[in-house]
């Protein structure tokens, strides 16, 4: 208080009220204690109830804003080529490419062969096995063995 | 601001104004709502994440604001002021006092309301009257003035009080 300037007689009245004592207060110290501990851990729960609360909402609008998942998109190539009924009942209808029609007879040649041999057994084995004329076998690899199942 | 409260510092600081909060705090509400201001007061101390940096100008504050609010929400107003000298004593009362306590509060309740809070602030309450300023939203200028003619009016009535007595 010594920013307060004050003339000598305001200081001595001040002074003299000042040693006037208030009155004992009708507060319940307890209580009072009591009550002031309760609302310090009010403050803590309200700051869980919040974080919780917000986290939940983040939640929700994760939720609500999730992309859809992306699906491949099937790439269809129509094939002009003459309907063929492969030996396992399948029709060709779609390829993912379109393969070489001396490769697409060698394929179905193996696999009407291979049923054979399934079905009987190493006899029915040709003792060879006639192309068409003026053609060459063309080389086969898995690769294209693959394509062709798939295709049927 | 500082660090938080704990019951340690809540205790000292219930030692050091809770007395004097009760006889501002009767500067507009009778002796039970006076209390019951006290005790809001403490406990929005102890909600508060961060501890004031002057504790007791704040609890001034504070019951201040909780009082006003009251005291409007009840619309006790007109009652009030033909209550106020009709209390319970404000002040312990010792031969040795250079006052009356008696007199003391009935000069103190006939004083108008600015004059009074600004009394209490500054005698019993130990605030500067810069942080008087801060509480009650006046200039320092018009807190002094108050204070000043508060002073003149206690003086001058206290030497009537005297002539009758004589």
């Amino acid at each position: 208080m010594q920013d307060d300037r004050l003339t000598p007689s305001e200081g001595q009245l001040e002074a003299a009220l000042g040693s006037l004592k208030p009155t004992a207060a009708s507060v319940d110290r307890d209580a009072l204690m009591f009550a002031a501990g309760r609302a310090s851990t009010r403050r803590l729960r309200c700051l869980w109830q919040g974080a919780s609360v917000l986290l939940v909402v983040l939640l929700a609008v994760s939720i609500a804003t999730r992309p859809e998942p992306v699906e491949p998109q099937a790439r269809d190539i129509l094939v002009a080529a003459h309907t063929q009924r492969s030996p396992i009942g399948g029709v060709i209808t779609r390829v993912s490419e379109p393969m070489d029609e001396t490769k697409l007879e060698t394929c179905a040649q193996y696999v009407r062969l291979r049923q054979a041999v399934l079905e009987g057994s190493v006899e029915a084995l040709p003792a060879s096995v006639s192309l068409p004329s003026g053609k060459r076998k063309p080389p086969l690899n898995p690769g294209d063995l693959d394509d062709f199942l798939s295709s049927t | 601001m500082m660090e938080s409260m704990d019951a340690e510092r809540l205790s000292q600081c219930y030692d050091a104004y809770c007395d004097r909060l009760v006889l501002y705090a009767r500067n507009w509400l009778d002796d039970d709502e006076a209390g019951d201001v006290v005790q809001v007061a403490f406990t929005r101390l102890m909600t508060q994440v961060l501890a004031p940096r002057n504790v007791g100008a704040w609890l001034f504050r504070t019951v201040r604001n909780e009082a006003i609010t009251r005291l409007r929400r009840r619309a006790r107003r007109s009652r009030h002021h033909q209550r106020l000298a009709a209390r319970r004593e404000w002040f312990e009362s010792h031969p040795e006092d250079l006052i009356d306590s008696a007199t003391a509060q009935r000069i103190l309740a006939a004083l108008p309301d600015d004059q009074r809070e600004v009394v209490l602030l500054r005698i019993w309450g130990q605030l500067s009257l810069r942080q008087i300023a801060a509480i009650v939203g006046g200039s320092v200028t018009t807190v002094r003035s108050r204070y000043t003619a508060a002073l003149t009016a206690i003086r001058e009535r206290m030497q009537q009080s005297c002539k009758t007595i004589d």
